[in-house]
């Protein structure tokens, strides 16, 4: 099938499969039938309003790329070790040859498990929303991504890596499940990056599904460095049971057109949800961070931290929307935003967003633009370091505290080695 | 004795206010000298106008350092050749590590000066041994630049800046503001382990108390933007007791201008 624009994709139907099970074939249908009836997202819906779906769905896609990758080539390109354990993913297929687990823990790809009668359930309920146009999408379309399922009291002791790479102008439509029994604990750390040597400007419309048993814990980093032109379309959907716990630091510094959902449903009691973000936009960038967490019952803590750098004409959005359900006392959260605006013409908007119907609940909320400290900058000259030094150190001081929050030695690192790149082309374009 | 700091007649203004009028000063190599004064007299002033401070601007005068006019220089350009100033209020600078950041200060000086960068495990060796003649405690390393730090430990940090980078003229601004006795004392010790036959140190003080841990060549009494006069140690002491009020009872009276 040649390229064609997403205008045109999201009206093919998928039709009947029959080499996959019933399950799939009528999720997959009655996601078409609701994607055909709502579209994709429109900037009159409220959710939408600062992304504009225009260029993207003009954007000409192909289905797939040809692609061939050497494991050195991954590793180096990943920052991985030879015995890291990984689950690779190119344009949302399984890369086996790429991908390395350990056998005694159920991680695995999503496809070799349509058998199984479990997934259906995993999936959750279909959304029903005019503006969840991609997750339908996403439904009609996938065919692989990771599947994680820890038995009760399993440790993982080393970080499990995602690695989902793009290629080409390709429209890749990954669906991950990570599902932890109760007490078990998990590390994984997610890359979203672009294959070297390929055009870029692929749109990866991927979507996860999280669950956390009673307290079970993940510690999840997510990195994403796309290429200048490549888009990103990504809905996370946590669920989390009582005591469980769920950190997740994201870090947003390439891709022209970026959205992210990511919810939390607060399910049983003392359930913690730490969710973090660094992003940075530059250029024409565009990077929408929408965060939902819902306080469904009574003392559970939720934690928020989310940092944008915007430079050139570059555009960040953050929504943080909060509910906090009638009965849901003893709640505790917290959300701040904090933000640089480096240039005239690039542009934040930062909007805390609380929905409180409980009475007894601690919530509060704290935003700020501002620019370089001018102050922090003469103090810095006044020991040798010029402007251009000391512009650097003040953007990576910025966003250390979210840096520090990866848990992973090698993903902190390489996280921060990433941002400092960054910095570095900053000064090239001035 | 080779000349450090020249200032010749400087006028200066800050928004269009008049603050420096026709200050002269000089500082030679080996020397401390103190500038006292009344508050608004510009001493700060003369501090952030030598270390190239916005907002400063020179309406006439010259300021030479080692005979070359740095008032032509930017600010990190100043400081590679030597000139540093220890702030009144230090800027807190939260994740930027101490250490990280002193490296980058002194290999940015020693890249204008031609030699190359120190390496970190040197760079190490190199702190712990200043540390060491300070009194200063490790943990000082560790954390983000005056992020946190009390008024005594930010003072402190001042010093321990200025041990590292071994500046040609180091000007302290109010650096006894807001310091116990104990913090006084160690600040002062500090700065008396910097002296050298090399260096010049001009400490702007409203009291005479740091002037009896550090103990000035000369004391210049700056008010009303000028020089009013300049003497020994002793000078501060009468100060000390008369007040301020006193320089303009006794105009009149001469004192003896080194």
């Amino acid at each position: 099938m040649s390229a064609m624009p997403l205008s045109e994709i999201i009206s093919l139907d998928p039709g009947f499969n029959s080499n996959e099970p019933d399950w799939l074939n009528v999720r997959r249908q009655l996601a078409f039938e609701r994607l055909t009836a709502t579209g994709l997202p429109v900037e009159g819906s409220e959710n939408w309003r600062y992304s504009s779906l225009r260029s993207l769905l003009r954007k000409n896609l192909n289905t797939q790329a040809d692609v061939v990758l050497e494991s050195e080539q991954l590793l180096s390109l990943a920052g991985l070790e030879q015995d890291s354990y990984r689950m690779v993913f190119v344009n949302g297929l399984y890369q086996a040859h790429l991908s390395l687990v350990p056998d005694d823990i159920k991680i695995t790809n999503l496809a070799s498990e349509f058998e199984n009668s479990e997934i259906d359930a995993l999936l959750g309920d279909m959304p029903d929303a005019a503006d969840a146009g991609f997750s339908y999408l996403n439904t009609t379309k996938f065919q692989d991504g990771l599947f994680i399922q820890l038995e009760k009291n399993t440790l993982c002791e080393q970080p499990v890596h995602l690695i989902q790479l793009s290629a080409g102008d390709v429209l890749s439509n990954a669906r991950h499940i990570i599902h932890l029994a109760d007490g078990a604990s998990l590390t994984l750390v997610e890359q979203v990056i672009e294959l070297s040597g390929q055009t870029g400007g692929g749109l990866l419309n991927t979507q996860t599904q999280v669950m956390l048993a009673d307290k079970a814990r993940l510690d999840w980093t997510r990195a994403q460095t796309l290429a200048g032109k490549s888009t990103l379309v990504d809905r996370v959907d946590c669920r989390l049971a009582a005591g469980s716990q769920l950190h997740c630091t994201h870090l947003d510094l390439g891709g022209l057109w970026v959205r992210h959902d990511f919810s939390v449903e607060l399910q049983g009691q003392n359930g913690f949800i730490e969710v973090d973000g660094m992003v940075m936009v530059r250029g024409r960038q565009h990077t929408d961070f929408h965060t939902r967490i819902d306080h469904q019952v009574e003392n559970c803590t939720s934690r928020e931290n989310f940092k944008c750098i915007a430079d050139g004409r570059g555009r960040g959005v953050y929504n943080g929307k909060i509910l906090v359900q009638v009965g849901a006392d003893g709640t505790d959260s917290a959300q701040k935003s904090a933000n640089l605006l480096l240039s005239e013409h690039a542009e934040i908007d930062t909007k805390p967003d609380l929905e409180i119907l409980a009475d007894d609940v601690i919530a509060s909320h704290g935003a700020t633009v501002g620019q370089l400290d001018d102050d922090a900058l003469f103090y810095m000259r006044t020991r040798g370091i010029d402007e251009k030094l000391g512009r650097k150190l003040l953007m990576r001081a910025f966003c250390q505290e979210v840096i520090d929050l990866v848990e992973v030695e090698s993903a902190r690192e390489s996280l921060g080695a990433k941002l400092d790149q960054v910095f570095e082309e900053m000064e090239l374009v001035g | 004795m080779s000349m450090i700091l020249e200032v010749k007649d400087l006028y200066a203004t800050v928004e269009g206010k008049e603050i420096l009028k026709g200050l002269n000063l000089t500082l030679k190599a080996g020397e401390v000298h103190a500038i006292m004064g009344p508050n608004g007299a510009g001493k700060s002033t003369l501090g952030n106008i030598i270390a190239g401070r916005d907002g400063y601007e020179v309406t006439s005068g010259e300021v030479l350092f080692k005979g070359k006019n740095i008032l032509e220089l930017d600010t990190e350009e100043r400081a590679c050749e030597g000139v540093f100033l220890a702030f009144q209020y230090p800027v807190e600078i939260p994740g930027v590590n101490n250490t990280y950041f002193l490296r980058a200060a002194l290999n940015a000086q020693r890249k204008y000066r031609g030699e190359p960068p120190m390496d970190a495990a040197t760079f190490l060796r190199l702190v712990r041994k200043k540390l060491k003649v300070l009194d200063l405690k490790d943990d000082l390393l560790k954390r983000a630049v005056n992020a946190g730090f009390s008024g005594g430990e930010k003072k402190r940090n001042e010093i321990f800046q200025m041990a590292v980078l071994e500046p040609t003229l180091a000007i302290l601004d109010e650096t006894d503001s807001g310091l116990d006795i104990d913090a006084l004392r160690a600040v002062a010790n500090g700065v008396n382990a910097l002296r050298g036959a090399d260096r010049a140190m001009l400490v702007i003080t409203h009291y005479q108390r740091l002037l009896d841990h550090i103990v000035p060549d000369v004391v210049h009494v700056l008010a009303d933007g000028r020089i009013a006069r300049s003497g020994g140690p002793e000078l501060a002491l009468i100060l000390e007791e008369k007040g301020y009020a006193w320089l303009q009872e006794n105009d009149s009276v001469a004192v003896e201008n080194s």
